[in-house]
């Protein structure tokens, strides 16, 4: 290739500009329109599942606070006693024994304290 | 022709000069608009297009001492007629039937919340449940709008409701630890901007803009719920028995000033709170801060720590009680009109001679006596930090108006009036060893993951520790053989009784307040208890409408506590010969 040939694709090339520069615009153009499109798109899309993943971590912590409400109210004092008495039969006993063995003397010794005795001695006698 | 077109050209003129002044108004409008005008009219264009929501903040939770919640907050929704939509799409029975079902509303009443405004949204329930609030959604009423709000619950339902407190509508507390502590437990509410559609909701690609709210502390009382729960249910019962007007325990331990349990009644119930019923009010407040009366007898203790701190009596020295004294033209007589001729100053006590007490301040002489009323804390608050505290009417001989037969009168606990917080903290006091303590309520707070803790407080000594076997022994044969005794089978206590009139203006209504004040187990404190009654109409007297409560909450708390009984029964002891 010598130098006059190159002048003359330059000179083609030249020749022929106007004509191109239209459509490579408005390829150029469509071509950045269709990206915008699928840029929007993905934007969109990513955006929805972030609100998703955001209502999905909302609906988690309101059923988390919710459970913790459970447990609270499961372990209430008046549960416990509700519980108790309704599934276990338990009842209130008004008397109580305090048994104190000593381990180290090969429980020989016990000592034991009662705080009443009639409704002890009743139960001992059942 | 020259005519015609002058008149043209003027008229020509002057309509160039009228669309020239117009086109100029338009202009200078249109620079007074979009310049002058233009921060208005852009808040005006926001105003139409965002939206804003208050996003409330989770309120602390309030914590019982060892962890259990007392009140805690849940999600729910504030359900609401939206009125653009209402307008296209009115409720109809069937909606209203639906959500009155669900929310547990009456029908009629529903309807007329339904139809209470045209212009703006409509409030139909305030904070409905969440799984509630979710079937409704689940109904897609077109008209209906839930807002994600929070909820306050009660695990424990209502023990210490007047010191817990509740919080209004706006999530801000309105009385009790709620009030008091808003600015540590209540949070900072978050704010939802957004951009909405001629209907009022979101447009999904539009601004949309969250600041988060800030979560409130966490607070721990030094309330057991146990001991609380205890207190309330032998109060509730007294109260029952004696057709009393009301009602106060109070336990506390001695060595920190930590209340343990504080009822008062009446009460409410948070659970079924309507705050809008005025008659209400009256309930809301924590008597035992609150409220003022005559200490009546209990106050002997105090008198009696007095002159024994002083050195002045012990518990075998005596006096002789010949019958009714008159002193400063007032007659001094016992409660029951008998009379014990020589009586050593234990069995002043455990007799609750008036007599006897006045005999005492006056070896103490006025300055010494009220040295040590005002050292236990009378007349003064007590800075539990709670709002509404009481100080007590107080009136010492450096006072106007004050009257030698005021030392007579306080010295058997009447003509002053306290708080039963600050006797409970005086006779910690006395079971302390003599350190009058600030009492608290508060452990600890938990607040953007730092914990702040409470401290015990000394506010002072009041009594040396070497007078406190002598007194603890005087106050154990008060109790032990008063009469009738207050006794914990198993158990030894200390304590004493108060039976005090009810005041009014210019005398006295006719009513009592019965008391009981003590410590258990004795001699070795670890809760101080004081019960009061008011108004019992079934026996005016402290030791039978007030010590029985003493001796049943004391029992419950010694058994919760795993505290070895003092005392061995004969059976105890058959069973200890079996083995």
């Amino acid at each position: 290739m010598n130098i006059w040939t190159i002048r003359e694709k330059k000179l083609v090339l030249i020749s022929y500009r106007p004509v191109l520069i239209l459509p490579a615009t408005v390829l150029f153009l469509a071509l950045l329109l269709v990206v915008l499109l699928v840029e929007t798109g993905y934007v969109t899309s990513v955006g929805y599942d972030i609100q998703r993943l955001e209502s999905t971590k909302r609906d988690w912590e309101r059923d988390n606070q919710l459970i913790v409400a459970d447990i609270a109210s499961a372990a209430s004092l008046s549960n416990i006693e509700r519980e108790a008495k309704e599934r276990l039969k338990m009842q209130v006993s008004d008397s109580f024994l305090y048994v104190k063995i000593d381990k180290s003397k090969n429980s020989s010794s016990v000592l034991a304290h009662s705080l009443d005795r009639s409704e002890l001695s009743s139960s001992l006698e059942r | 022709m020259k005519t015609i077109s002058g008149i043209s050209g003027i008229r020509l003129f002057l309509v160039s000069l009228l669309l020239t002044c117009a086109a100029l108004a338009i202009a200078v409008r249109l620079l007074h608009i979009q310049i002058y005008q233009n921060e208005e009219y852009r808040q005006r264009a926001k105003a139409e297009h965002l939206s804003e929501e208050v996003i409330p903040a989770p309120r602390g939770v309030i914590r019982d001492r060892n962890g259990y919640p007392l009140a805690i907050t849940t999600p729910g929704y504030d359900v609401m007629l939206d009125i653009n939509k209402a307008k296209s799409h009115p409720l109809s029975d069937v909606d209203i039937t639906a959500l009155s079902t669900a929310l547990n509303i009456d029908h009629n009443i529903l309807g007329a919340r339904a139809m209470a405004s045209k212009n703006s949204n409509v409030l139909l329930a305030a904070a409905a449940e969440y799984e509630i609030g979710k079937k409704i959604a689940q109904a897609k009423i077109p008209a209906i709008k839930l807002l994600p709000t929070v909820r306050r619950e009660y695990p424990e339902g209502n023990i210490a409701a007047t010191l817990v407190g509740f919080i209004g509508r706006d999530h801000l507390g309105l009385t009790g630890i709620e009030a008091d502590f808003q600015g540590e437990i209540g949070g900072i509410p978050g704010k939802l901007y957004f951009e909405r559609d001629s209907l009022g909701d979101p447009i999904p690609m539009g601004y949309h803009r969250e600041v988060l709210p800030r979560d409130g502390g966490d607070l721990t009382l030094t309330i057991d719920r146990f001991i609380q729960r205890v207190a309330e249910q032998e109060l509730d019962a007294a109260i029952e028995k004696y057709k009393a007007d009301g009602g106060t325990v109070i336990v506390m331990d001695p060595y920190t000033g930590e209340l343990l349990g504080i009822a008062s009644k009446p009460s409410f119930s948070l659970e079924k709170l309507d705050i809008l019923d005025p008659g209400n009010a009256e309930l809301y407040r924590n008597r035992a801060i609150t409220d003022l009366y005559e200490p009546g007898s209990t106050f002997k203790v105090i008198t009696m720590a007095a002159a024994l701190n002083e050195g002045l009596v012990n518990r075998n020295t005596t006096y002789y009680d010949g019958g009714p004294v008159v002193k400063y033209g007032t007659t001094i007589n016992t409660w029951n009109g008998g009379h014990y001729g020589m009586q050593n100053m234990t069995d002043l006590l455990v007799t609750s001679n008036n007599v006897g007490a006045s005999w005492v301040s006056d070896l103490l002489g006025p300055d010494r006596f009220y040295d040590y009323v005002k050292r236990f804390g009378f007349g003064q608050p007590t800075n539990i930090g709670l709002s509404g505290e009481a100080i007590g009417q107080l009136r010492t001989n450096k006072d106007s108006g004050w009257s030698p037969i005021d030392l007579t009168t306080n010295s058997y606990g009447q003509g002053i009036s306290v708080t039963p917080l600050q006797l409970t903290t005086a006779f910690a006091a006395v079971a302390n060893g003599g350190t009058l303590m600030r009492p608290v309520v508060v452990k600890k707070i938990e607040a953007d993951g730092v914990t702040r803790g409470v401290r015990p407080v000394e506010v002072r000594r009041v009594l040396d520790e070497k007078i406190m076997p002598e007194l603890w022994a005087m106050m154990h044969e008060a109790a032990e053989r008063g009469s009738p005794p207050s006794k914990v089978a198993g158990f030894k206590v200390a304590g004493k009784t108060g039976t005090a009139d009810i005041p009014s203006i210019g005398g006295y209504t006719g009513g009592t307040i019965g008391s009981f004040v003590g410590f258990i187990p004795y001699p070795e404190p670890k809760a101080v208890i004081l019960v009061k009654i008011d108004n019992p109409k079934s026996a005016p007297w402290g030791s039978v409408v007030a010590s029985p409560v003493f001796s049943a909450v004391a029992k419950r708390i010694l058994v919760h506590w795993r505290v070895q009984p003092s005392t061995v029964s004969p059976i105890a002891k058959e069973i200890t010969g079996r083995n």
